[in-house]
C-alpha cells in the first residue's frame, strides 16, 4: 500500500549564521491511508514545523516530502496551492475560518478555488456539513458559531472534495474536553474512511486516539511507537463487552 | 462525488478560473463591508479627489467659453470696422450679407458721463440677431424699438441712477429707459442698448458671421476699409475641461499614493486571513485579487459618490459662480464624457494603488502570514534616500518654471515638479517618525511609547503621516500662494486699492491726441480746490500732482502732450504707448527709484519695453532710457526728467492728481468722489476690483483647514485602533486614565505635529522654488494662518486624543477579535 505522506531526511533551518535555528533535523516517517499518527513533543521541538512542511505551507530546507507519491520539493507555488486544495486538509487550533464567509462558504471555498462551479461546490460543502451534524448552521458566520461548531466547520472544510491527507495542529487546544472529544471522534471517523490523519498535540489523551505516536525533541524524531490504549479503544472494548 | 472530481479543471497550475475569482472577490467585498471604517480615510480622499475632478471639470467646461461668446456670440468670426462713414458702412454691411449669407450687425458709440472716467457705450444690436443671442438677454421691461429708447444694464442703471420708465440725458439726447438688459456671457459688460436701426451711425461696427477664418479674411469691403477679423470660437470649454481632467489625474495620482499606503495597512491587517486563504489552497494570484478587488471596490464607491458630490457641488455653486465669473451659466450643461473619464480614472487609480500592497501581501510566507507577523519593514532610511532625489528634482523644476506661467508646457512642468516634490515628501515622511523617536528619548513614558509605536508600525503610521502631510502641505501652500498672489496683484491692475486718480477730462491712450487747453491760474485754483474736496472724502489723504510734458507750438498747434510711441507698425504709423509725464520724486517713489540718484545723462524713464520714440515733435528715438519695473497700469509709466524738459524747451501742464490713503477706498467714498469730480469737470478712477484676493485667500485658507481637519479627525480613529494594544497592557499594569489619555494624545498630537512640520516645510520649499525670482512676494508671512496649521491642528489632534482615551478598555486580557 502506497503511503499518503512520506518524509525522507527532512530538515528545516531558520535564519543564518549566529541566528541559525534547526527546527527539524533529518526526520523520516510515513503515514498510510486510514492511519492516524500523533506527533508529540515539548514546545519548540518542531512539531508544528513538521506539520506545515507536510501541508505544503512551507518548504523543507533539505530532504524529500511525498504526498500521494508526488514530490513537493519540485513543485511551483501554484502547484503546491493546488495540492493543498485537492489533497490536503488542514485543521488549526484556532480554527482559521474566514470571517466574511458563512460556514457553508468556508467549507466550499477550497472547491471553488479549484474551479468547481459555485453551485456544485456549495452542494458538496452542505453535504460535508451534514455529515458533521452542522447542516442547520450552514448559513451562520464564524462569529455566530461556538468554538466546537467552528472546529467542526474547519474539519468539514478539511475533508471536502475527497482529500487524502488531514493535518491537525492541536485541534482540540481551544476547546473544552467534551468538544475536544467530539472533534477527535470525528477525526477518527474520517480516518476510518481511508484518509491519512496526522495530529500534533501536547496532550497524551489526544494522542491516545492515534494508531501511532511519534516523539520529537529538538527537531529530531526520538521515538515512535503504538499509542497507548486510549479513550476510543476503551470505548470499543466497552462496546464489545 | 465522481461528478465533483470530473468538474475540476485539468490545468497544470490550476488557478481555479472564474469560480475561484468569483469566490475571492465575494470574500473581498464581504471584508470591505465588515471593515469599511478602517478604509474610510482612503475612501474619503478618493471621493474628494473625484468630486474635485468632476466639479472642477464641469465648471471649467462651462466657464471657459464665455469669453468668446461675450464678444462673438455664436458666430465663428467677427469683422470689426472702425470710423466708417454711414454711407460706406451701409455698403459694407450689404456686401457682407451677400458674401456670408446670414450676418448680425452690432454698432457701438461711446458717450461721456460727467464725473466718470469710463464713457458709456451705446450699443445697437438686434435682439433676434442670428449670432448675438449669447450676448444679449432681457432682464426687465422690453427691448428698445424706436429712436429715443434705450435699455441699460444693471451696473449702468446704478451709475446713472435710473430704472425702467425713467429718462436719462446722454450725448445731448433724452432717452427713455424701456428695459434692463445684460450680456449673459459677460455680466460686467456695462452698456446701453439702442434700437438696431442706429447701427450704421456708430463709431465702430462689428459684423458677426459664420464660416471659416479664410472665408472671413477673403472678404473685401466695397468701401476699401480693412476690417479686423477675429478668429471664431474654438473648443475652449472642451480644452479647459481636458486641462482640469489632466490636473485631476495628477491629483488622483497623488491621492493614490496615500491610498497605496492605506492599502498597505489594510493588507497587513488581513495578513492572517490571507494566510488562511492560502492554507485553503489559494494561489498568489488569488491572494493578490483580494486586495486588488478591495481597491477596485473602494475606487468604484469613491467614483460614484465623488461624481455625485461633484455634481451636487456644481449645482450649488452655480449662482455664486455666475457672480464670480461674471456670466450666466447653464447648470444642466454637464460634460458627461468628463464625468465618465474621471470615474474610470478613480477606479483605475485605486486599483493601481492596491496592486503593490496586494503583491507584497501575497508574497508573505504562509506560515508567517498565519502567525500574523508582517515581514520586517524596510529601514526608513531607504525610502528617505529615495525621497531626497524626488524633492530635489521637484524643487529644480519649480525653480526653472518660476511664477511666470506663460504656456501649457509651464503648467505641465509645474504639475510634474509638484508631483515629484510631493512624492519625495511622502517617501521622506516615515524617516521623520524615526527621527522624532530619537529626539523623544528622554520624554515621559506615554510620549516615548507613543512615538516608538509610531516608529514600530511605520507602515500604518507612515500612511497616516503621508495623508496629514499632504493635506496640511496643500493647506499651507494655498495660504502661502494666496499671500504671494496678493502681493503680486498689489503690483498689478490699474491702481492699488488705496489710490484714486483724478484727471482733468479724458486723456486718450490711442488715436489722435488733442491739445491741452491753456488754463488760467483762477481755473487751476478752482480745480485744485475740487481735488482737495475729493481728497477730503477719504481718510488721511496724500495728494500728488501729476504734470504732463507739452511740446509747445508744434506745426502751429500749441499744448500738444508729449507721448511715448512704438516703432512704426506700418509706414508713418506708430502706436501710442503712453503720455510722457514729468518725473518727480513722489511719482518715481512708486517705482522705488530715487530721482536724485538717477544718472544725469538719463532723460527718459519708462516701464515700456522695446525701441521707443517720442512725439509730437519730429519723431525722436529714445536713447538709453532707464527701464522701470512694471507697476499699476493707470499710473504714469513714462517720465521725462526736469533736465530733459529743459533741454527740449518743453513746457508742462497739470494733468492729474494721485490721491493716496492709508485704508482701502470704500464704494461709498468712491461714489462721493465721482459726484464731486463730475461737478468740477474732472474724472476719477479707482481700483477695478477690490478685495477679491483677500476673500480668495480667506476662503482658500478655510477650505484647506477644513479638509486637513477632516483627514486628521479620520486619522485619530486609525491611531486609536493602533494603540489599543498598548492601552490594554498599560491598564493591566495599573496605568491611570491620565497615562492612557497622554498616550493617545501624544500619538495623535505627535503625528499631527510631524505632518504639520513636513507639510508646511514642503509647502515653503515648493512656494520658495516657485517665487525664487522674487522672494519678497512671500513677505510678510501669513503668520496667523501658518500658526493655525502648524500649531493649532496638532493641539486640536492632541486634545481629541486626550478626550477620546478616557474609557478603560472593556477587555484587558483579551486581544480584540479580528
Amino acid at each position: 500500500m502506497r503511503s499518503v505522506l512520506e518524509m525522507h531526511q527532512v530538515s528545516k533551518t531558520h535564519g543564518s549564521g549566529a541566528m541559525e535555528v534547526h527546527a527539524l533535523k533529518e526526520v523520516n516517517f510515513a503515514v498510510n491511508g486510514g492511519e492516524m499518527v500523533a506527533i508529540m513533543g515539548p514546545s519548540g521541538s518542531g512539531k508544528s514545523t513538521l506539520l506545515t512542511i507536510a501541508g505544503c505551507l512551507e518548504n523543507a530546507t533539505a530532504g524529500e516530502v511525498l504526498i500521494d507519491g508526488a514530490a513537493v520539493s519540485g513543485m511551483s507555488r501554484d502547484e503546491q496551492a493546488r495540492m493543498r486544495r485537492r489533497s490536503i486538509g488542514y485543521v488549526f487550533q484556532d480554527f482559521n475560518l474566514l470571517a466574511g464567509l458563512t460556514a457553508a462558504e468556508n467549507v466550499s471555498l477550497p472547491l471553488e478555488l479549484d474551479g468547481v462551479a459555485t453551485s456544485s461546490a456549495r452542494a458538496a460543502g452542505l453535504d460535508a456539513l451534514r455529515t458533521l451534524g452542522l447542516d442547520d448552521r450552514a448559513g451562520a458566520f464564524p462569529d455566530d458559531l461556538s468554538g466546537g461548531e467552528r472546529q467542526r466547520v474547519a474539519i468539514a472544510r478539511a475533508v471536502v472534495g475527497h482529500r487524502r491527507l488531514l493535518l491537525a495542529d492541536e485541534p482540540s487546544g481551544a476547546l473544552d474536553s467534551a468538544n475536544g472529544e467530539t472533534v477527535m471522534r470525528l477525526l477518527r471517523d474520517i480516518c476510518r474512511r481511508g484518509m491519512a490523519v496526522v495530529v500534533v498535540t501536547h496532550d497524551s489523551q489526544i494522542a491516545a486516539w492515534a494508531d501511532r505516536v511519534l516523539f520529537l525533541r529538538d527537531g529530531r524524531m526520538v521515538d515512535q511507537g503504538t499509542a497507548p490504549r486510549g479513550p476510543e479503544s476503551l470505548l470499543n472494548e466497552g462496546l464489545d463487552l | 462525488m465522481a461528478t465533483l472530481q470530473a468538474a475540476r479543471p485539468k490545468g497544470t497550475a490550476g488557478n481555479g478560473g472564474a469560480p475561484a475569482r468569483r469566490a475571492v472577490v465575494r470574500w473581498a467585498l464581504r471584508l470591505l463591508r465588515r471593515e469599511w471604517r478602517s478604509q474610510f480615510l482612503v475612501l474619503a480622499l478618493l471621493t474628494l479627489a473625484v468630486a474635485a475632478a468632476t466639479g472642477g471639470a464641469t465648471a471649467a467646461f462651462n466657464l471657459a467659453p464665455a469669453e468668446g461668446e461675450a464678444e462673438r456670440g455664436s458666430a465663428s468670426q467677427t469683422l470689426h470696422f472702425e470710423d466708417s462713414d454711414p454711407a460706406a458702412m451701409s455698403l459694407d454691411i450689404a456686401a457682407g450679407e451677400e458674401w456670408f449669407g446670414t450676418i448680425d450687425v452690432i454698432g457701438r458709440r461711446f458717450v461721456p458721463i460727467p464725473g466718470m472716467f469710463e464713457p458709456v457705450e451705446l450699443r445697437s444690436q438686434d435682439p433676434d440677431g442670428a449670432f448675438g443671442a449669447p450676448m444679449l438677454a432681457l432682464v426687465d421691461g422690453r427691448y428698445p424699438a424706436a429712436d429715443g429708447e434705450i435699455a441699460v444694464t444693471d451696473a449702468l442703471a446704478e451709475t446713472l441712477e435710473v430704472q425702467v420708465g425713467a429718462t436719462v440725458d446722454l450725448d445731448d439726447t433724452t432717452w427713455t429707459v424701456v428695459g434692463l438688459v445684460e450680456n449673459p456671457s459677460d455680466l460686467s459688460d456695462a452698456f446701453a442698448l439702442v434700437d438696431p436701426s442706429q447701427a450704421v451711425g456708430s463709431e465702430s461696427v462689428t459684423i458677426l458671421v459664420g464660416g471659416s477664418t479664410d472665408r472671413a479674411q477673403s472678404f473685401r469691403a466695397p468701401s476699401g476699409a480693412s476690417p479686423t477679423v477675429s478668429g471664431g470660437p474654438g473648443d475652449e470649454g472642451v480644452l479647459a475641461a481636458v486641462g482640469v481632467l489632466v490636473a485631476a489625474s495628477v491629483l488622483l495620482a497623488l491621492v493614490s499614493l496615500v491610498a497605496a499606503a492605506g492599502f498597505v495597512v489594510v493588507a497587513q491587517r488581513r495578513l492572517r486571513q490571507l494566510g488562511m486563504l492560502a492554507a485553503s489552497g489559494a494561489t498568489e494570484r488569488h491572494l493578490r485579487l483580494v486586495t486588488v478587488a478591495n481597491g477596485a471596490a473602494i475606487g468604484l464607491i469613491a467614483a460614484v459618490t465623488g461624481a455625485a458630490l461633484g455634481l451636487v457641488a456644481w449645482l450649488a455653486a452655480v449662482p455664486g459662480l455666475e457672480t464670480a465669473v461674471g456670466h450666466r451659466i447653464a447648470s444642466s450643461n454637464v460634460p458627461w464624457w468628463v464625468i465618465g473619464t474621471a470615474t474610470v480614472l478613480a477606479v483605475v487609480a485605486a486599483t493601481t494603488a492596491a496592486w503593490w500592497p496586494a503583491r507584497s501581501a501575497a508574497r508573505v510566507p504562509i506560515v508567517a502570514a498565519l502567525s500574523g507577523r508582517p515581514p520586517r519593514p524596510r529601514p526608513a532610511g531607504r525610502s528617505a534616500a529615495w525621497g531626497i532625489p524626488f524633492i530635489v528634482a521637484g524643487i529644480a523644476i519649480l525653480m526653472i518654471v518660476g511664477n511666470l506661467v506663460d504656456s501649457f508646457i509651464d503648467i505641465a512642468l509645474i504639475m510634474v515638479g509638484t508631483m515629484s516634490f510631493v512624492l519625495g515628501i511622502l517617501l521622506l515622511a516615515p524617516a521623520t517618525i524615526r527621527a522624532a523617536t530619537r529626539l523623544a528619548r528622554r520624554a515621559s513614558v506615554p510620549v516615548r511609547l507613543a512615538l516608538r509605536d509610531l516608529a514600530r508600525y511605520r507602515a500604518r503610521s507612515g500612511a497616516a503621516l503621508a495623508a496629514i502631510s499632504l493635506a496640511l502641505g496643500i493647506a499651507a501652500a494655498v495660504v502661502l500662494a494666496s499671500s504671494a498672489a496678493l502681493y503680486t496683484s498689489n503690483a498689478e491692475g490699474n491702481l492699488s486699492e488705496t489710490q484714486l486718480l483724478v484727471r482733468i477730462g479724458e486723456i486718450p491712450s490711442t488715436g489722435d491726441v488733442s491739445p491741452i487747453p491753456d488754463r488760467s491760474q483762477a481755473e487751476l485754483d478752482q480745480i485744485e480746490r475740487a481735488v482737495d474736496e475729493i481728497a477730503a472724502t477719504v481718510e488721511e489723504a496724500t495728494v500728488t500732482p501729476i504734470d504732463v510734458a507739452l511740446a509747445p507750438d508744434f506745426e502751429g498747434i500749441d499744448g500738444l502732450p508729449a507721448m511715448v510711441l512704438t516703432e512704426e507698425v506700418s509706414p508713418g504709423l506708430r502706436r501710442i504707448l503712453s503720455l510722457l509725464y514729468v518725473a518727480t520724486p513722489e511719482l518715481l517713489d512708486h517705482y522705488d527709484v530715487d530721482l536724485d540718484a538717477v544718472d544725469p545723462s538719463t532723460e527718459i524713464l519708462t516701464v515700456e519695453t522695446g525701441t521707443l520714440w517720442l512725439e509730437p515733435t519730429e519723431p525722436e528715438i529714445v536713447e538709453d532710457p532707464t527701464r522701470l519695473s512694471a507697476g499699476y497700469t493707470s499710473l504714469p509709466g513714462s517720465f521725462i526728467t526736469p533736465a530733459g524738459l529743459r533741454d527740449r524747451g518743453w513746457d508742462t501742464a497739470r494733468a492729474a492728481w494721485l490721491i493716496e490713503t492709508t485704508a482701502p477706498i470704500s464704494e461709498d467714498q468712491f461714489d462721493e468722489a465721482v459726484l464731486l469730480a463730475g461737478n468740477a469737470g474732472l474724472t476719477v478712477e479707482a481700483r477695478d476690483s477690490q478685495g477679491d484676493l483677500y476673500a480668495l485667500r480667506a476662503g482658500a485658507t478655510a477650505v484647506g483647514m477644513v479638509v486637513a481637519l477632516g483627514i486628521l479627525a479620520m486619522t485619530v480613529g486609525l491611531i486609536r485602533a493602533e494603540t489599543s494594544g498598548d492601552v490594554r497592557i498599560l491598564t493591566a499594569t495599573g496605568a491611570t486614565s491620565r497615562i492612557r489619555r497622554s498616550l493617545l494624545a501624544a500619538t495623535a498630537g505627535g503625528l499631527a505635529l510631524l505632518g504639520a512640520l513636513v507639510g508646511t516645510a514642503g509647502a515653503f520649499l515648493a512656494i520658495i522654488a516657485l517665487h525664487a525670482r522674487d522672494l519678497g512676494a512671500l513677505f510678510p508671512l501669513p503668520g496667523l494662518h501658518l500658526a493655525l496649521i502648524g500649531l493649532g491642528l496638532p493641539l486640536a489632534a492632541a486634545l481629541a486624543g486626550w478626550l477620546l482615551a478616557a474609557r478603560e478598555p472593556p477587555a484587558i486580557a483579551r486581544r480584540p477579535i479580528e
